[in-house]
């Protein structure tokens, strides 16, 4: 029983997020308008706080400079106030332009959630009824509220600290070849390993966060429909059963939780890894550089700080990335239910029935539920009813009553024929 | 959440253990770094040295560093596994816990809000575990540490450094007593929604049927307008956050050195080998404090998370800790079989307290049919579920083959006991697995099946679906006639074979031929078997050994059809609304 109904529930989720996260994020755009141009600012906003942050380094070089230079003499104390002083100045406009990109992302990512779930509710309300067979209740509510959550956070958070991370990856690595090739290589290749077990977990984890997504979405699903059938489940002593079954999926979900934990889990501590080789090399060699009198000491004071803001960013993607990654599955569940197919697509029904006089005539109506075609259900039905005139449907029980009205009321599309009311085209009517 | 944690099992506790341990072991490693840069720092600056000697030191660190590494992966692993053991254990005791409520507690909480609970807020709580493990504990030790590595080296440092950390932490107060309280309401809100789209999605057909989308949507937009405004003052002032702890490390860097400078000065210039010390203390100082720093810049992160946590913590809680009113009994063999005995029963919803059925006294025999007939909301549900044992009655006392129901277990009360529900449930599945729904301790073949099915006059339909008995159903059933569901759920309780049938209105969508029909079936086959049928239809219950009229919860009559028509008015009308003149008189 329980590996059947487990079965039963298995939707047709492929094992990678089917439109990708570039995908999701076009679709994104093209589904609210306005969010490009804020974004755009957004996102530049968090590019230029980073840049200031990656100047700060080199000024700071420099007071370490001056300070060395002034051991044996007098430290110009002077031009370190100048410096000093700029360099503040630095850090608080980024300060600011940071919070004002946080400030915007959260206002247009959130307006754009509201618009997604006022969306999907509205949808409910016009996929046809076999929508809720193939799909759960709480599959459908976990979407809602969960999957727009998600990729709300996401869109807010992980995004912008993405490219700004990006920013200043890319910052540092000009800055530090500008100060010093011969540091700035070796903190290269250090983190181009980093980049490399990253790029490995990335590929290797994806398909581990669909499956925990999806196995998720079967567990509330079942979930949802076994408090809701409480009393059934009572009544049949069922709750060991039920138990079981619950423990079986549950089951499911840890191991793929496991799996996709695992490799975001050590995300974190690998990268710290990695920084701290940075600073173990570039703390080595400088001062085997500095013997020699190659380079100021300053310079590896700048490359302390450069090695941090190079590597950090690295983490700051990697788990951004794993967040987009996730997000791109829940982006997936909304936008897969956004597009399911409606009862019909209403835009281009102009015709409105302003009074109804209640003239009814089902002509030649052929009908079968989409799940089982061949069952005809309705075979080439006619009738006619005028307006007052009162009409009983009987019928021995599964004859096609409610199927009959379910169609007046087109909640299913019928095969052939047609229904009017009014004379017009129930088909066409608003 | 504390209380939470203790329910995880022994190897989450081990390894949670074991995670600390090796936080502590990395912390000392990662510490050790700066005290070699600082020797670094005094062996450029002090003419004379070797690169032998700056080797030997890179040595060191780099030893160091890969201690660090082996520590820190290991607990980033042990962390995920505990949050992810953490999260199986609480959603397995929260269903289990669930799954075991009465009827009482799921009004209580409310099925959605349960939903939730067992889904989202543990979600929550582990993202929060996987986060924790290893920034709660190792950020707070790392800033300990690092500060009193540092404390010494120098006053006047110390003392901005001092200044940062307070200014950070006021920051971080202002968010968890400004905002936290509001990210609490978020939860709400989004149980708020929830509940809004599932009415809608259970009551779909109606929703189109009165074309109420609109009204339903508007209701709607209005929750997700409250949880959209709440949401954006949280995340605004979550924004402060980041930029704040990112401009203090730095300036923080800055000002080391800036006064650094000035302290450096200090010493007589005269004095080289101390101005140096000097100077490397200041490098040194200078990466410890970015250490403390970013300790607190972690925990902001996890204090990002804590307020949404806790609330599902306390969530979570409230279901594992609810007591469970009803008492299951030890009794499991009765000396009498198939009899119902109400004494002088009065009940009320623990949610109303207004009393619905009122001193009901009644006995069935074995294999006798009892009906009950009453207009809608006269309690009839309420009475034959107080013989499922669905609520305890609040006086008087129900005895099921003599014994009081309350001395049984759950499972000798249901295997004597088959209830059709007033609504039909039914599960996603096939048609075999809803026959076969639970446990009895009637065989379950498929014989039993086909012969539950024909007996609930369902065959007909089953045998002329391809897969027969293994049809599948939806979720809910939507995808059969609902006489059809109502006899797939019939089916269910004949196949169980009990000794007591329990029919709320279950033959109310089933057209008069095939009620008649089933009703015949049971009476022949089923002899044994008592029957309590709750009916509108008069010609359902007529030839029934007793009837029992209910209005407003008290029993206006009781008696065979004839004795009710000739002296209980109620009854009598109701016989007059839907028989005819001559069959009242037959
Ligand atoms: N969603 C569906 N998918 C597939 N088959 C369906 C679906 N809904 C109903 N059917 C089938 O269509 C037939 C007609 O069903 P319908 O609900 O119209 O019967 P009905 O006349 O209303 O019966 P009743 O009196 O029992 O309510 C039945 O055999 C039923 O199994
Ligand atoms: N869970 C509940 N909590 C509080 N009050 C309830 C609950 N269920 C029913 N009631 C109330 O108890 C009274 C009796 O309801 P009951 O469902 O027993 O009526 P009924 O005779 O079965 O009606 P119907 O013929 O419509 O099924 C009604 O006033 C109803 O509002
Ligand atoms: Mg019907
Ligand atoms: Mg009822």
């Amino acid at each position: 029983m329980s590996e059947n109904r487990m079965a039963g529930r298995r939707m047709a989720v492929p094992e990678k997020s089917k439109r990708g996260l570039l995908g999701v994020l076009k679709e994104l755009l093209e589904y609210s308008k306005n969010l490009k141009v804020p974004t755009i600012i957004a996102l530049s906003l968090a590019v230029a706080g980073a840049v200031l942050t990656i100047i700060g380094p080199s000024q700071l070089s420099r007071i370490a400079d001056l300070i060395t230079e002034g051991l044996a003499a007098g430290i110009d104390l002077k031009a370190i106030a100048g410096v000093g002083a700029l360099l503040l100045c630095m850090y608080l406009a980024s300060a600011l332009f940071t919070y004002v990109e946080h400030f915007i992302m959260a206002t247009i990512t959130l307006s754009l959630s509201k618009k997604m779930r006022d969306d999907l509710s509205r949808k409910i309300n016009n996929v046809p009824m076999e929508c809720f067979g193939r799909t759960s209740h709480g599959d459908i509510l976990s979407r809602v509220t969960n999957d727009v959550s998600t990729l709300q956070q996401a869109l807010s958070n992980s995004l912008p600290s993405i490219i700004s991370s990006a920013a200043q990856f890319v910052g540092c690595l000009v800055m530090m070849f500008v100060t010093e090739w011969r540091m700035a290589l070796a903190a290269v290749l250090v983190t181009l390993l980093g980049f490399a077990a990253m790029a490995l977990i990335m590929s290797k984890s994806q398909r581990y966060f669909v499956a925990r997504q999806r196995n998720l979405g079967s567990l509330n699903g079942y979930v949802e429909e076994m408090y809701s059938g409480h009393d059934g489940v009572r009544i049949s002593c069922a709750n060991d059963q039920i138990k079981k079954v619950f423990a079986g999926l549950n089951k499911e979900v840890y191991e793929a939780e496991r799996k996709s934990q695992f490799l975001s889990g050590i995300m974190q501590p690998l990268m710290n890894v990695v920084g701290n080789l940075g600073y173990v090399v570039v703390c080595v060699l400088g001062a085997v550089l500095a013997i020699n009198g190659q380079i100021s000491f300053g310079v590896i004071t700048a490359f302390i700080m450069y090695v941090r803001l190079f590597t950090s960013p690295l983490s700051t993607i990697a788990q951004g990335m794993t967040q987009m990654q996730t997000a791109a599955a829940a982006g997936d569940r909304v936008f897969d239910f956004l597009q399911e197919k409606e009862l019909s697509d209403e835009s281009h029904k102009t015709e409105r029935l302003e009074t109804v006089r209640g003239e009814v005539e089902f002509d030649h109506v052929r009908f079968s539920y989409p799940s089982n075609p061949d069952k005809i259900i309705i075979k080439d039905f006619s009738a006619h009813v005028l307006p007052g005139q009162k009409v009983a449907i009987v019928g021995p029980t599964g004859a096609g009553k409610t199927t009959m009205v379910n169609l007046l009321m087109r909640f299913f599309e019928i095969n052939s024929g047609d229904i009017r009311i009014d004379g017009v085209s129930a088909s066409r009517i608003l | 959440m504390i209380r939470l944690l203790k329910r995880m099992r022994k190897r989450e506790w081990t390894m949670a253990g074991l995670c600390v341990l090796l936080v502590l072991g990395q912390i000392y490693f990662d510490l050790r770094l700066p005290d070699y840069m600082s020797d670094l720092t005094v062996l450029i600056e002090t003419p004379g040295s070797t690169v032998a000697q700056i080797i030997n030191t890179g040595f060191q660190m780099l030893g160091c560093t890969l201690a660090s590494a082996v520590f820190s992966i290991a607990c980033g692993y042990l962390a995920s596994q505990v949050a992810a053991g953490l999260s199986y254990c609480l959603r397995e005791d929260v269903f289990n816990k669930v799954a075991d409520f009465g009827q009482e507690e799921m009004q209580r909480f409310s099925v959605p809000s349960l939903i939730t609970r067992n889904t989202n807020d543990i979600t929550q709580i582990q993202m929060l575990v996987a986060m924790g493990l290893q920034i709660i504990v190792r950020s707070p030790i790392m800033a300990v540490w690092a500060i009193v590595k540092i404390i010494g080296k120098s006053w006047t440092l110390s003392a901005i450094t001092a200044g940062f950390v307070a200014a950070l932490l006021a920051v971080m107060a202002f968010i968890i007593i400004i905002v936290l309280p509001r990210v609490r309401r978020v939860q709400r809100l989004t149980d708020n929604i929830n509940r809004i789209s599932r009415e809608n999605l259970t009551g779909i057909n109606v929703v189109h049927a009165y074309n109420a989308e609109d009204y339903q949507q508007k209701k709607f937009e209005k929750a997700s307008g409250i949880l959209m405004r709440t949401q954006l003052f949280n995340q605004r002032s979550f924004a402060l956050l980041l930029p704040s702890v990112t401009l203090s490390m730095n300036a923080l860097a800055l000002l080391i050195y800036w006064v650094g400078a000035y302290i450096v000065e200090q010493v007589p210039a005269a004095d080289m080998a101390s101005r140096i010390t000097s100077f490397s203390n200041i490098v040194v100082f200078g990466t410890y404090a970015t250490y403390v720093i970013m300790s607190i810049m972690f925990m902001v992160m996890v204090v990002m998370f804590l307020p949404a946590a806790q609330v599902s913590a306390g969530r979570i809680r409230e279901v594992l800790e609810a007591k469970v009113r009803m008492k299951e009994g030890a009794r499991t063999d009765a000396e009498e079989k198939g009899t119902v005995e109400f004494k002088d029963v009065s009940f009320s919803y623990p949610s109303s307290g207004k009393e619905v059925l009122e001193h009901i006294s009644f006995k069935v025999n074995r294999g006798e049919t009892i009906a009950f007939i009453g207009a809608t909301g006269s309690g009839k549900t309420t009475l034959v579920s107080l013989a499922a044992r669905f609520y305890d009655a609040t006086s008087g006392q129900v005895l099921i083959d003599g014994h009081d129901i309350r001395d049984y277990t759950y499972e000798a009360l249901y295997d004597r006991i088959g209830y059709v529900t007033q609504k039909a449930v039914l599960f996603a599945g096939n048609i075999r697995d809803n026959v076969l729904f639970g446990e009895s301790l009637a065989p379950r073949t498929d014989e039993d099946v086909k012969d539950a099915v024909r007996l609930a006059q369902a065959s007909e339909f089953v045998n002329k679906l391809p897969q027969g008995i293994d049809a599948p159903i939806t979720q809910g059933g939507t995808n059969v006639s609902g006489g059809q569901k109502q006899r797939l759920s019939i089916a269910r309780a004949l196949a169980r074979k009990p000794e007591i049938l329990i029919f709320d209105d279950s033959f109310s969508a089933l057209d008069y031929k095939t009620d008649a029909t089933l009703r015949k079936g049971l009476s022949e086959e089923l002899g044994d078997t008592t029957r309590m049928i709750v009916a509108q239809r008069i010609g359902t219950i007529r030839h029934a050994d007793k009837i029992v009229v209910l209005d407003e919860g008290k029993a206006v009559g009781v008696g065979t059809h004839e004795e009710l028509l000739k002296n209980c008015p109620v009854y009598r009308e109701i016989a007059m609304s839907q028989l005819s003149e001559e069959e009242l008189n037959a």
